[in-house]
């Protein structure tokens, strides 16, 4: 049967669970299903839950039939686990120590023993080759063919399955780069990976550009052989994987550049949540983290990113991240604090309240409740008490109490006192990362809305708005399934970087950026049938951070014809506006340097529709008008009308707290809107 | 248990004052026009009470933890609290007067409510600037009185005409000018989130609340210090030497714990202050102990002075810890703040020493490049160099880390190489310089600079004769070295501190200490 016509799949891989989303030919989402993952072979939980989810749908759909987009964690894994391949890194003779030397900065001022996290290939396996080319691409030291043959053949004997090469300068000229890689895949053949800085991250900053190579390479084996398999179980679907970029890649593209999935699955709930408005904070809620991201039409990219505590500065989501999550455990420090985190209970143990703690705490394995902030929930009657969890057991309300019994006796409040108190504790934190996404880039947060996903994200979102002076949550459909629902709607997308170190009045510079410009347009936009961006790194002379900027619509493949008289000028002077709104100050007297150029190159996406499904039960009013924490299951609220806090709202996926002086109503596509009453 | 303040509210506060400062920090960084500023992020920003008590601070660099108070103190002491107004500013740099050395200029600003008529809260940043009219570029060469270092400014108020006339006597006014706004924009920015948070919570609670943190620090801070065997405990080590020919300098520190948990790191046997630029101005002392007790109490103790409220610190005016004017001080915030720290973990690991790591590299490496007089293409850059940490109970140390008293990042060798007339031909690990132990000291790195113009090179090295020590059996780590390997093949070795001249085709290699090992290998 060929009804499959047109159906897609998004499935996100999490750490707990495994969510997919089945969207009809029309992209009305037709059904939804979750299950447990099996983080040792992942793509059991991705097969079955396919099949499930069909066999769910039943119309006979198989999984030849349907289009899959998949966030994967496998590439992130890899890394936290050390699971990575036999990598060599090659770079110029006399600094093969660059990704051991780092930035010598230490990552905490006052361990006693400072340390930096290990790159993933260590010292014996870093190998020098004699060459050298200077930062304006001038070859300073010729590769000579014995040189090339000495590191080729130290190479070969340390047996590598990835091999990543990153020389000095080499963004400014990649010859002997190019050189070492057909040398390298003559004498290793095809089945050993290459990962090239000047494809990967043409861009200066040797440690930067060394450590997003090494990580690339170090993950490439396993995150290929996992994808070969998936490609083969899915009996030929085909199979998108959602790239940290905010796009969806190509399986090929995937296994050369893996390292741009390390934020696969949460770029997928960030541009599910883009869906609901413009000016948005997303707060994506899990176990042992909370992200936050901004979003302005669409998200934010950032290159400011870590994997594993080493840096990977590839344009990605401009996610942060916190390390609170419903895990979290609430203590009491020495000098009677009452401190959340950072350590979770994560699944094992789990909250109190998942029932294995009080097992534990009888059989000596734990001397005392570990008390969370699930547990906190429960306790102030967020979370249902009569739920049933994941695992099919039921809630174990009076775990949690006895949990926070211990912390109320440890800092002599009540029972809800110290609830309530784990919660303000996340919450403080939480409006921390929101500032830094918001305040600290020059955004005031009051002007967006939040937009909380994940199971838990609604249970503190009015909370937090409150404590930020935002006004306004949208709760979008099925936030339990955000991640699988967004990536759905993503292009494909694929990114070129070029090193331009010039300054904007360089009377050569218009001949390289014609000549780019038009080069990218002609080859990449050929495969795609949609659009290319371009933006730029621009700083004032002598200064070392740059400002990325986008001329909206300025080039796109409809502006071949690209007058770069007008564009340069135009690019000063946003480049000066945004640096006065973030800086406080522009220098029109100081020339502007022009550091790389970025070509973001998208096909077509599809949006993903969502309606407000006609309700299946009406709440009895009386159900609301006591106070306390009424329940309201989302399908019985109308579109059209408003109910007024205090209540909760509980959904499969999620619980959202609705507190006194919100109100909530449903706008036609199904998004809650939940808006403070009286702004302060 | 705090009777003003619950466990929730102590920590929300704590979350919110270091909100406050982190978020200075951010305005100051984005800002600021100098890459030692923005890059290197050589700068500090802190709250505080009306008495100038820090309560909270965002601190990139631990040497300005302790020593910024002395500035907001020295500002109270000039201007009495009335006579400020809202909308002031303070600036200073007289390591006499409430700063450390000339080129960390710090700003201060009061911070005011409603009808207020004297101040409630200071906010305060410091920032290295690369240049403050010293004799040579930098401002960080050798000299024998302060007044060679450059320009010196006691607490100030600010106004455009004091800010322009002090950028005007450096090197650089343009840059200085950037920076000053800069921080100017970061007190802004702390006073504007206290507004916030007083509108939200009220000023009597914010009051009580700083009052709270600086208690609950003392108090944590006490409970860690009863770990500790009452009793005396003594240690002492040496600064190589001064530059001008007084070697051996002595640290030392005598640390007594009683019976209550009283503890008192005394310094008052210290070396006389010396002719070099070698000398401490008190505040830096404060800071080393400051950080010393961070590190061994628990990992998340709030960053503020109730830290130091908890011991007492003696040190006699004139010595090289509490160095009295008209000393040079440039390299007391930079070299004799390592050794101060050093000659602390010595004592401490005497009181404990299952808990302390064996010394670190112990010298910051300083080395600063300028054009020659007279190039037509001026240029001027600063850099620290990192070493080796000392191996510790239960791990070795790490290779080519900054640590104690600074934390900042090197310069990669491609921006290097594209903004300065000179190359980096060799930049690694150095095998070999880590103390051999049970657990060895780290290895510090080698770092080779190749020059393409006439240059100038100061250095301001130090543990080049006095190695950082080994604890319990564990070998000292290595010496660092010098050596200029000329045009024609020359190779000598170089002072550890002077300034000199290279040429076109010279290469100068600075090799940086290990750190000490731990236990017998």
């Amino acid at each position: 049967m060929s009804t499959g016509e047109g159906h897609r799949i998004g499935v996100d891989t999490g750490g707990t669970f495994t969510d997919l989303v089945l969207v009809g030919p029309e992209g009305h989402i037709v059904e939804t299903h979750k299950r447990l993952s099996t983080p040792d072979n992942p793509s059991r939980a991705v097969l079955e839950g396919i099949d499930a989810l069909l066999a769910e749908h039943g119309q006979g759909l198989t999984r030849r039939d349907v289009a899959v987009t998949h966030g994967s964690t496998v590439a992130t894994n890899a890394l936290l686990e050390a699971k990575h391949g036999q990598t060599v890194f090659v770079t110029t003779a006399g600094f093969e120590d660059t990704l051991h030397l780092a930035r010598q900065h230490r990552p905490d001022l006052y361990e006693l023993v400072p340390r930096r996290p290990d790159p993933p290939v260590p010292r014996e396996r870093c190998v020098g080759v004699v060459e050298r080319i200077g930062h304006d691409g001038r070859i300073i030291t010729e590769l000579t063919d014995e040189a090339l043959n000495a590191a080729v053949d130290r190479v070969v004997t340390l047996k590598p399955d990835a091999v990543a090469v990153s020389l000095l300068h080499s963004y400014a000229n990649p010859a002997h780069e190019q050189r070492l890689a057909e040398a390298l895949r003559e004498r290793l053949g095809d089945d050993v990976h290459l990962t090239l800085s000047h494809e990967l991250m043409p861009v200066f900053r040797e440690y930067e550009r060394a450590s997003a190579c090494v990580i690339n390479a170090a993950v490439a084996p396993r995150m290929t052989r996992y994808l070969r398999k998936l490609e083969q179980g899915l009996d030929g679907a085909s199979l998108q994987i959602m790239g940290s970029h905010g796009g969806t890649m190509s399986v090929e593209d995937v296994c050369r550049q893996p390292v741009r999935t390390i934020l696969s699955g949460p770029a997928g709930g960030v541009l599910g949540a883009a869906a609901v408005g413009e000016k948005l904070i997303t707060l994506d809620m899990g176990g042992t983290s909370t992200d936050v991201a901004l979003i302005e039409g669409e998200p934010t990219r950032s290159t400011d990113h870590e994997a594993a505590g080493l840096p990977v500065k590839l344009p990605m989501v401009d996610i942060h991240t916190v390390g609170a999550g419903g895990g979290s455990v609430a203590w009491v420090d020495a000098g009677g604090a009452l401190r959340v985190g950072p350590r979770s209970a994560g699944a094992d143990p789990g909250p109190a309240c998942y029932g294995r703690q009080r097992g534990l705490l009888e059989g000596g394995g734990i001397n005392a409740w570990w008390p969370t902030v699930t547990d906190a929930n429960v306790v102030l009657g967020h979370l249902d008490p009569t739920m049933t969890l994941g695992s099919g057991l039921k809630l174990d309300a009076e775990a949690s109490r006895s949990a926070i019994a211990q912390l109320a006796d440890q800092t002599r409040l009540t029972e809800v006192e110290a609830a309530e108190g784990v919660l303000r504790v996340v919450e403080v934190n939480m409006a921390r990362a929101v500032h830094r996404i918001s305040l600290q880039r020059g955004r005031d947060p009051r002007d967006y809305a939040l937009v909380p996903f994940g199971g838990a994200g609604g249970l503190h979102a009015c909370r937090l708005a409150e404590q930020l002076g935002m006004t306004r949550v949208l709760l979008p459909v099925e936030p339990g399934l955000l991640s699988a629902i967004g990536m759905l709607t993503a292009p494909p997308r694929s990114m070129k970087t070029w090193s331009i170190l010039r300054h904007l009045a360089d009377p050569e510079l218009r001949d390289i950026l014609a000549q780019m410009l038009h080069g990218t347009i002609s080859n990449e936009s050929s495969g795609f049938d949609g659009r290319t961006e371009f933006n730029f790194d621009l700083r004032y002379a002598g200064q070392s951070h740059e400002i990325n900027i986008t001329l909206p619509n300025a080039v796109t493949t409809d502006h071949i014809g690209i007058d770069l008289k007008s564009f340069v000028p135009a690019l000063n002077e946003r480049f000066a506006q945004e640096h006065e709104r973030l800086n406080g100050y522009r220098l029109d007297d100081q020339p502007v340097e022009l550091v790389a150029v970025h070509a973001v190159v998208d096909g077509p996406s599809i949006n993903v529709h969502t309606r407000g499904d006609s309700p299946a039960e009406t709440p009895t009013p009386q159900a609301r008008r006591n106070t306390g924490a009424e329940r309201v299951p989302r399908r019985s609220v109308e579109i059209g009308k408003t109910y007024p806090g205090p209540f909760v709202i509980d959904e499969t996926s999620a619980t959202t707290v609705v507190p006194e002086g919100w109100a909530l109503s449903v706008r036609p596509d199904g998004v809650l809107e939940i808006k403070r009453e009286q702004p302060r | 248990m705090n009777k003003d303040l619950n466990a929730v509210e102590l920590e929300v506060f704590r979350q919110l004052f270091a909100a406050a400062a982190e978020e200075m920090g951010v305005r100051l960084m984005r800002a600021a026009y100098s890459p030692n500023i923005k890059e290197r992020l050589d700068f500090s920003c802190a709250l505080f009470d009306r008495r100038g008590d820090m309560i909270a601070q965002a601190a990139h660099i631990p040497v300005h933890l302790g020593s910024s108070p002395a500035s907001v103190k020295a500002v109270i002491e000039a201007f009495a609290s009335e006579t400020m107004k809202p909308g002031e500013r303070f600036v200073l740099n007289d390591p006499f007067a409430g700063g450390t050395h000339l080129p960390d200029v710090t700003v201060v600003a009061p911070v005011f409510f409603e009808q207020d008529t004297s101040p409630r809260f200071f906010v305060a940043n410091r920032a290295h600037h690369a240049d403050v009219g010293g004799a040579e570029p930098g401002s960080m060469a050798l000299a024998t009185h302060i007044d060679d270092e450059g320009v010196r400014l006691p607490a100030t108020r600010w106004t455009d005409d004091a800010v322009r006339a002090f950028a005007n006597q450096t090197r650089t006014p343009h840059e200085r000018l950037g920076d000053l706004r800069a921080q100017a924009a970061a007190t802004d920015a702390g006073i504007q989130r206290l507004h916030a948070m007083a509108e939200r919570y009220g000023v009597a609670k914010l009051e009580t609340a700083a009052a709270a943190l600086l208690e609950h620090a003392r108090r944590t801070t006490r409970e860690a210090l009863r770990a500790i065997t009452p009793g005396t405990y003594r240690f002492v080590d040496m600064l190589d030497g001064d530059g001008f020919g007084h070697d051996d300098l002595a640290i030392r520190c005598t640390l007594r714990v009683e019976l209550t948990g009283d503890a008192v790191f005394d310094f008052s046997e210290t070396d006389p202050q010396c002719e070099g630029p070698l000398n401490a101005v008190r505040a830096i002392t404060e800071s080393a102990v400051l950080y010393a007790l961070r590190c061994f109490a628990p990992h998340d103790l709030p960053d503020n002075s109730g830290i130091l409220h908890a011991v007492d610190i003696r040190t006699k005016p004139g010595t090289l810890v509490d160095a009295e004017p008209p000393a040079a001080v440039a390299g007391g915030n930079v070299e004799t703040s390592q050794r101060i720290t050093d000659v602390l973990f010595g004592v401490l690991a005497q009181a404990m020493p299952d808990r302390m790591p064996a010394a670190s590299c112990g010298t910051m490496n300083n080395v600063l490049i300028g054009s020659q007089p007279g190039d037509p293409e001026p240029f001027a850059y600063y850099e620290t160099l990192a070493g080796g940490a000392g191996a510790g109970p239960d791990a070795d140390g790490g290779d080519a880390i900054h640590t104690h008293m600074t934390n900042t990042r090197n310069t990669p060798v491609e921006a290097f190489e594209h903004a300065y007339p000179m190359r980096i031909t060799r930049y690694a690990i150095r095998d070999g310089s880590g103390g051999d132990g049970l657990h060895c000291g780290g290895h510090g790195v080698i770092r080779r600079y190749t020059f393409d113009r006439p240059a100038r090179v100061t250095l301001l090295l130090e543990r080049r004769q006095h190695a950082p020590y080994g604890l319990h059996g564990g070998e000292p780590g290595a010496t660092g070295g010098q050596r200029l390997i000329s045009r024609d093949g020359v190779t000598r070795d170089l002072p550890a501190k002077g300034t000199f001249d290279v040429e076109p085709g010279d290469q100068l290699e600075v090799l940086t200490p290990g750190g000490g090992g731990y236990g017998v290998a």
